[in-house]
């Protein structure tokens, strides 16, 4: 019961950043109880199950929506125009995510991405991202989402 | 379409004009002594041209729905890129279909206001330092946008540029 | 799904009931009716036989077959039941008596639901291998070949047939039951009217009604197609019977169940122990819907399905309508109704979902799926109120236990569940072609910008999955709960209840030890621990690999993977646990995956020690070292102890392995994510020999982490690719306890620290000591040199070296190997990817360090260096110059002097090769008056001795071009070698011979230009009395010449020519010329002499010739011919001009003798004409003084000739003179006629025209020659100034005159007024 309880709300749990050639990037665990390594096995799962959905299906927006769940984690994801994958991961709750208010966040974490990669100080051979602003971008985006996200009525 | 989408800050455009000369002017005044050094400043213009077009893409193609195939990518880069950065889209469009594209754009915002009292073919070789630069940033756009390519441009007096792009096969 | 009894999850079709295919009977104590009639024995030798096999065959297969696979065509498809030859349809039972039941109804004492079972398998059973819906009838026709009758008549036969059918019929008939009669028959065409007579025959004997019908199926006919018409046809009948079978249950049902249960008919007294009154409702519900499905009435049957669902469900819970107020459950908690009623519960789960499902509503289904759980984990026997259990995964909601965990029966039971709806999914998923995840994205409300494509996409074949998909999707939400996705994930969340079951089994374990068990704890620990839950878990991800493999996803099937290799472990299974992660690893390794690496880098340390594998062991080990693995700091300390623990051998370590092959460990760092990684340099590309360059190896461990702690090395092997140059660096071992503080030793040995705490190390290796070492390859030679080789986090550590032999060679590092040696074992990590990898912004392995003295390092980003070293031989410098006169001239002999400098300390000794476009070139200039054509061209390898270091030499040539001007190209090139060195350099590769080459143009002009004319001249006096010679000295006479004109006559006629030469000398350089000469050819044709003079004597050699002046001389030619000669051709011969610089023009004071160049003269016309008239006029001619203008009319022919002679006047002039005369003209004799002129105007003006006519050859010739009046001074100055006053008068007489020697020009002569000077 107890465990329901805290579902009401919904919450990010992950976001991870994931390469052109599939390497991770970026993952960062916003949740309490699953351990990262969780996270780092669902991001990398998501990478086929993206090409999956985008060669499956004639549906060409970057957002995806729902790709796969696993345990009780919803795995959301993103694909830009440049091939970097975005995924985001949410504990399932008992109300469920409006898909536009998902692409807003996606929108809202490849714009902190593109604004990554204008520094002229980040370097692109990098394997993964250490900027703290990005780090601070996504953390805010992630605290901000789903404020107005009231009780099941 | 903005650069900057969620903060529409804006800048004079002379000021990049005077940065992109002086830029230029930078790599041409360091002591090309060999050949080697000369390919190395030209080709480090082309990198930052290079990065300048990642980012560009990234931005660019934010909300833009998928491509389905290079022509498209093409496509999008003389059309949305072009206008978003020159002010105007590619005059002119060709391709052998073997994954080679000529881009002709007859009036290069950035060379509008140059000019040279010397004949054509020393306004080429002035001109051609200037290219690296935009040369550069068409291969990061691609390459970010999943097309590897070489580029190479040429001017045709007064300000006509033409642009080759070859896709290499990885 | 295996789980369950398979009649009451399997999809129900109509069922058809086949006789007469085969010939079995029923045996003798089978309790199913029998049929009266006597059967007729088929004749087995008939062809009839092998259709029936065939028929057989289809029919079976058609039984394996069901529902599921004629997905969306399942009309006419049957299951068939086969029935023995004279086996009947049992019938309804006879007596009425209401308190006799069938033997499956639960108030039958002797049923197996007796007293109070719900619901039995048989029932249905009854209906798929007992009662079909419908009945086919097969049976063979009377044959007439004789041969093989069995003696038996036609007439019996049909008697047979008939009574069968009709009895059939009956038996049918009574249960409403279709029956189908088909004859097989074998005709021939002949026979066809007398089977379709007999066919009616049959019909009306048997009097069979539309309802029953009868088919041919002739032999050699297809029988499958037949008989799937048939079944087509027949289908909607058989349908109507189960729905006419469906009321009678229901009627029966209303008999147990009063439609309102207050009111109980006494029929059935409900008392205790007996079937409740929901049971009833169950029980019907059921029958209803299994009929139902059998009618394929899919809605009809999931409704009758979900009430009893909801019924039974409501048995489980304490029921207040049980009349014996106690507030129990209708069914005895864990009594055998009780889990029966559980177990039809979960069937009729199941069907529900499979129906859902065939009807393609997904969603329906999943959401049956999870409110069975939900309504069902609420059994108290699934309620775990054990604080001790938790649950170990995290599992979904709907999944997981109402308490904290569920009992070991809860997850038995949710095991099952999941594996059945796992295998519905993927069943869906590849029989319906349901394709998952579902529901997809809507496409119409999140893309903004639709494209049609899609929206079709959506529309089309619009089933109701569709449907149900859009009608979801209008919520713009995909619900996670209620998201269906491929059947690999419903695996891998069966194989999670299992291990939950596993974990509850442990903890009882636990608990057994702690405190007594209940008596049914104990027996189920017992039973429990007979399971092998690792293999089962292993089979059933196994399977969700399956599912995954097909669907492409490659990294889930390598999570699925690990899964699978860590149940191997916990069977102990560790080497086919470590094949799994060591393929796992690669992926992941290849990805970047560092943080999964570092999981599977875990578990395979892990397993290989305890396969005892000490290779793998070290090698996880090394690689965990590396600062890109997610670990901690401790995890980092632990890991790098063990590991130098195991090389030291402090850690026993059992191998399995041959000890002796593996006491050296080595390890590709290149392989791995390695915690140092190795950059080589040179801070050249290209050097020479005996020149130093130098190098740089650095090791960086460029990450905070890594190694935890300061590491030291043994040794370290830098191998070129020339091994005389491999490097051996010991650990000085006297540094004991390691410390990093910054140090500056001079020259050898710098550390510094960054802000950023980046330790920089450089080390001096430029002085190493030739020493042997002994490797494990054996012993071989290295330079080396004791150096301190620990290595601590974030460091740089940088050995600078120099490379510095006499040798050309392209050299460069292949291998750097790091070693840490023991007693027990040597580890060797080898870095053979040394390239430095291109970096946007160059990071810090890309750069140079460069160490100043006093001064802390600098380090200077240097992108292009490359780890390749190019030694080679630098080509000696020289220098080679040139020095001659500016322009060249033609004919003349050029020298040019070349000087050679060697700018080398050496001695060199060169070779000359020189030539000149177009030239003949001497080094000798002498050989140049040798006749051209055995001069050289070029001059080739002109030995020019040694060139003492720093000094030159200085070559003269001479080129001489007697040919064309312009700029021709002198190449110069010198081969040389370097004198002292030659010994050495011999043995080199590189080219003995250096060369230098060296081109210049020189451009030849002329020394003059040369224009010659050659002009007709009239009789002169010296001439008259002598005989013609050769005679070139009568310059005197000549001079004083003026002419007077007297005609005489002569044998051999004389013409005089003048020939005009005009010299433009060139503007460069001054010329002094010899003399000026007529080479006059030897005519070749008998009877002509040539001879000539120049008019006037000229000391060329005393002229100081002006540069670019213009200067006219004259010479006369006196041709002396046989008048009998027609006119000739004759070549006079060349101008010849000796002429040589003038030594104040001259760069170099040689001796140079007179150059000579030969101009080729115009070819002059003997006898051209018969009669040639010249003009003769003074120079000056000036306006009002009268000038006398005379014709010289001369016949040079040897017959008497008659001429007239016209004079037109004309405006400019007015003439005295005759106007018009006729005279005749001896042969070779002149006439001459003086008019006198005066000019009216001045100005260039056309004379009076004068025309001349000979009749007797008719002809007027023209005028061919005009001769200046006036006495010529040939001195040159005069001549200049006549020439000149020619040139300032264009239209001067003269000039004209001459040009109209040309024959059809017209008759006009010009003369120049000039205004009178006063």
């Amino acid at each position: 019961m107890s465990l329901t309880a805290i579902n009401t709300l919904t919450k990010i749990s992950c976001v991870a950043v994931i390469g052109k050639m599939n390497n991770p990037m970026f993952i960062k665990n916003y949740s309490n109880e699953v351990d990262e390594l969780k996270f780092h096995y669902l991001a990398n799962i998501s990478c086929d199950l993206i090409e999956a959905k985008i060669t499956q299906s004639k549906y060409n927006d970057s957002y995806l929506g729902l790709l796969y769940i696993m345990e009780d984690l919803a795995v959301y994801g993103y694909l830009t125009n440049t091939k970097i994958k975005i995924i985001i991961i949410l504990t399932i709750s008992i109300n469920p995510v409006k898909d536009m208010e998902m692409k807003q966040i996606f929108k809202k974490v490849h714009a902190v991405y593109s604004n990554l990669i204008s520094n002229p100080f980040y370097d692109p051979d990098s394997r993964n991202i250490t900027s703290s602003s990005f780090i601070k971008g996504i953390d805010n985006i992630v605290n901000t989402s789903f404020q107005n996200d009231v009780t099941p009525s | 379409m903005s650069l900057y989408k969620q903060d529409k800050r804006q800048v004079c455009e002379s000021c990049f004009d005077y940065i992109f000369i002086e830029m230029v002017h930078y790599f041409n005044d360091i002591d090309n002594s060999t050949d080697k050094e000369k390919e190395l400043k030209s080709s480090k213009l082309e990198q930052m041209g290079y990065l300048t077009g990642q980012s560009l893409a990234e931005r660019l193609t934010g909300d833009r729905s998928r491509f389905t195939d290079n022509l498209d990518v093409i496509k999008f880069v003389c059309k949305d890129f072009w206008s978003t950065i020159f002010k105007k889209q590619v005059d002119n469009l060709k391709t052998n279909h073997k994954g080679t594209y000529v881009l002709t754009d007859n009036n290069f915002k950035w060379f509008s206001k140059m000019s040279s009292n010397s004949g054509q073919e020393d306004f080429k070789k002035e001109v051609l330092p200037y290219l690296s630069f935009p040369c550069g940033i068409i291969r990061g756009v691609l390459s970010n946008l999943g097309i590897n390519c070489t580029v190479l441009a040429d001017v045709n007096p007064p300000n006509q540029c033409i642009f080759q792009i070859k896709t290499v096969k990885s | 799904m295996e789980n369950y009894p398979f009649d009451s999850i399997y999809q129900q079709v109509p069922v058809l009931a086949v006789v007469g295919l085969t010939n079995t009977l029923l045996n003798e104590n089978s309790t199913e009716p029998r049929l009266q009639s006597q059967i007729l024995e088929p004749n087995l030798n008939s062809p009839l036989t092998s259709i029936k096999g065939q028929l057989i065959q289809y029919f079976t297969e058609q039984n394996k077959l069901n529902a599921w696979d004629v997905f969306r065509k399942n009309i006419g498809f049957f299951h068939a039941i086969f029935f023995e030859r004279d086996r009947l349809i049992r019938p309804r039972k006879i007596n009425t008596n209401p308190n006799v039941h069938s033997e499956i109804s639960p108030l039958n004492p002797n049923s197996p639901l007796y007293p109070k079972g719900i619901m039995t398998t048989l029932w249905v059973q009854k209906y798929t291998t007992q009662i079909p819906c419908t009945m086919l009838l097969f049976t063979d026709m009377y044959e007439y070949n004789v041969n093989d009758q069995s003696g038996i008549q036609e007439r019996d036969y049909d008697k047979l047939i008939t009574s069968e059918i009709i009895e059939r019929k009956k038996n049918c008939q009574e249960r409403g039951i279709k029956l189908v009669v088909i004859v097989m028959i074998k005709y021939h065409e002949t026979e066809l009217s007398r089977i379709d007579e007999k066919v009616s025959f049959y019909r009306k004997t048997c009097n069979l009604d539309a309802k029953n019908t009868i088919f041919v199926l002739p032999y050699g006919s297809n029988p499958v197609e037949l008989l799937t018409s048939i079944k087509k046809t027949i289908y909607e009948p058989s349908v109507n019977y189960y729905r006419e079978l469906n009321r009678r249950i229901k009627k029966k049902k209303s008999k147990h169940v009063p439609s309102n249960p207050i009111f109980s008919p006494g029929t059935l007294p409900l008392q205790d122990g007996s079937l409740s009154l929901s049971g009833w409702n169950v029980r019907y519900d059921l029958k209803s819907a299994f009929i139902a499905e059998f009618r394929q009435d899919m809605d009809i049957a999931i409704k009758n399905y979900e009430n009893a669902y909801l019924e039974l469900r409501n048995m489980f819970n304490s029921d207040p309508t049980n009349n014996n107020g106690s507030n129990k459950p209708i069914l005895e908690p864990n009594s055998k109704e009780w889990n029966d009623g559980k177990m039809i519960a979960d069937c009729i789960n199941i069907k529900i979902c499979q129906l859902y499902l065939y009807k393609e509503q997904p969603l329906s289904a999943f959401s049956q799926f999870q409110t069975h759980l939900q309504k069902y984990k609420t059994l108290p026997e699934y309620i775990n109120n054990n604080s001790n259990y938790r649950i170990i995964n995290r599992i979904p909601k709907y999944v997981r236990p109402e308490s904290s965990n569920g009992t070991i029966q809860y997850w038995a039971w949710m095991t099952i569940q999941m594996k059945a709806f796992s295998e519905l999914i993927e069943l869906a998923q590849h029989k319906l072609g349901l394709n998952l995840p579902y529901p997809t994205l809507n496409y119409k409300n999140i893309n903004s910008n639709v494209n049609s494509s899609s929206l079709l996409h959506s529309y089309s074949n619009s089933s109701l999955a569709e449907l149900e998909n859009d009608l979801y999707i209008q919520k713009n939400i995909t619900d996670p709960n209620m998201f269906i996705q491929q059947a690999g994930f419903y695996y891998l969340l069966t194989s999670q209840c299992v291990e939950e079951r596993w974990n509850c089994f442990k903890i009882l374990q636990k608990e057994s030890t702690e405190r007594e068990l209940s008596a049914e704890e104990k027996n189920l620990l017992n039973s429990e621990s007979q399971i092998d839950y690792a293999s089962v878990i292993i089979d059933i991800l196994k399977k969700a690999y399956e599912q995954f493999k097909n669907q492409k996803n490659g990294r889930m099937t390598l999570y699925l993977a690990r899964n699978i290799a860590k149940m191997y472990e916990e069977k102990n299974n560790y080497e086919i646990a470590l094949k799994f992660y060591d393929r796992i690893s690669k992926t992941y390794r290849n990805e970047n995956w560092n943080v999964l690496l570092t999981d599977i880098l875990k578990l395979i340390v892990k397993c290989s020690k305890e396969t005892h594998s000490y290779q793998i062991l070290i090698e996880s080990l090394v690689e965990l070292l590396s600062g890109d693995m997610g670990l901690e700091f401790s995890e980092r300390i632990e890991i790098q102890d063990e590991l130098l623990g195991l090389i030291s051998g402090s850690i026993p370590f059992q191998m399995n392995e041959d000890p002796l092959n593996n006491r050296n460990i080595h390890i590709k760092l290149n392989n791995i994510n390695s915690f140092v990684s190795c950059k080589v340099k040179f801070n050249k590309s290209e050097t020479l020999i005996n020149t130093p360059a130098k190098f740089q190896l650095s090791l960086n461990t460029n990450n905070i982490k890594s190694p935890a702690k300061p590491i030291t090395f043994s040794k370290l092997l830098i191998n070129f690719n020339d091994p005389n140059f491999n490097i051996c660096l010991y650990n000085n071992e006297d540094i004991k306890e390691v410390t990093f503080n910054e140090v500056s030793d001079g020259e050898n040995f710098r550390r510094i620290k960054n802000k950023n705490g980046l330790i920089t190390e450089w080390i001096n290796i430029k002085d190493l000591k030739h020493e042997t070492v002994k490797t494990n390859f054996g012993s071989e030679d290295f330079l080396c040199k004791t150096v301190n080789l620990s290595l601590c986090s974030n460091m740089r550590k940088i050995f600078e070296g120099e490379i510095n032999t006499d040798t050309p060679i392209d050299l460069k590092v292949v291998s750097v190997s790091l070693i840490i040696e023991s007693a027990v074992s040597n580890l060797i990590l080898t870095a053979d990817d040394l390239e430095q990898e291109y970096s946007v912004n160059n990071s810090r392995e890309s750069t140079w360090c460069e160490i100043i003295q006093d001064e802390p390092m600098k380090l200077i980003p240097n992108e292009n260096i490359k780890n390749e070293l190019r030694i080679i031989k630098r080509q000696p410098e020289i220098k080679i110059m040139t020095k001659h006169d500016h322009v060249a001239f033609i004919d003349e002999i050029f020298p040019i002097e070349l000087e050679i400098l060697n700018a080398e300390n050496e001695n060199i000794h060169a070779y000359l090769s020189v030539m000149c476009i177009d030239c003949v070139i001497t080094e000798n200039i002498n050989e140049i008056n040798k006749p051209l054509e055995q001069m050289k061209e070029t001059l080739e390898y002109i030995n020019i001795g040694v060139i003492p270091g720093g000094q030159s030499i200085k070559k003269m040539i001479y080129i001489f071009n007697s040919n064309d001007i312009g700029n021709k190209e002198l190449k110069v090139k010198v081969e040389y070698f370097i004198e002292n060195k030659e010994t050495k350099t011999q043995l080199l590769p590189s080219p003995k011979y250096y060369s230098k080459s060296y081109d210049e143009m020189i451009d030849f002009k002329i020394a003059f230009e040369i224009s010659t004319n050659v002009i007709f001249q009239n009789q002169y006096q010296p001439f008259e009395q002598e005989e013609p010679t050769y005679s070139l000295d009568l310059y005197d006479e000549e001079i004083e010449s003026e002419d007077e004109e007297l005609i005489e006559y002569n044998t051999n006629k004389i013409e005089y020519y003048k020939l005009e030469v005009t010299m433009y000398t060139n503007n460069v350089c001054k010329c002094d010329i010899d003399v000026m000469e007529l080479i006059l050819k030897k005519p070749s044709i008998p009877g002509i002499t040539l001879s000539y003079s120049i008019l006037g004597n000229v000391d060329f050699k005393s002229i100081d010739w002006e540069m670019g002046t213009k200067v006219n001389y004259f010479f006369l030619i006196k041709v002396v011919s046989d008048v009998s000669l027609k006119n000739n051709v004759i070549d006079l011969g060349d101008l010849l001009i000796r002429w040589k610089r003038n030594p104040s023009y001259q760069m170099f004071n040689i001796p140079v003798n007179f150059n000579q160049s030969l101009i080729p003269l115009h070819n002059i016309e003997v006898n051209a004409e018969p009669i040639k008239i010249a003009a003769a006029i003074p120079s000056d001619v000036y306006l009002g003084e009268v000038f006398t203008l005379t014709y010289y009319i001369t016949n040079l022919t040897l017959s008497i000739e008659e001429l007239s002679i016209t004079m037109n006047s004309q405006n400019s002039f007015s003439f005295s003179g005759y106007k018009q005369t006729t005279f005749d003209l001896l042969p070779l004799s002149t006439h001459i006629l003086h008019y006198n002129l005066y000019p009216l105007t001045v100005g260039h003006l056309k004379l009076p025209e004068f025309n001349i006519q000979c009749k007797t050859q008719n002809i007027n010739p023209k005028i061919c020659s005009t001769k200046l009046a006036v006495s010529q001074q040939p001195h040159p100055q005069s001549a200049l100034s006549s020439s000149s006053t020619y040139d300032s008068a264009p239209s001067s007489p003269t000039t004209y005159s001459i040009y109209s020697i040309d024959k059809n020009q017209t008759q006009s002569l010009y003369v120049f007024v000039k205004p009178k000077v006063i």
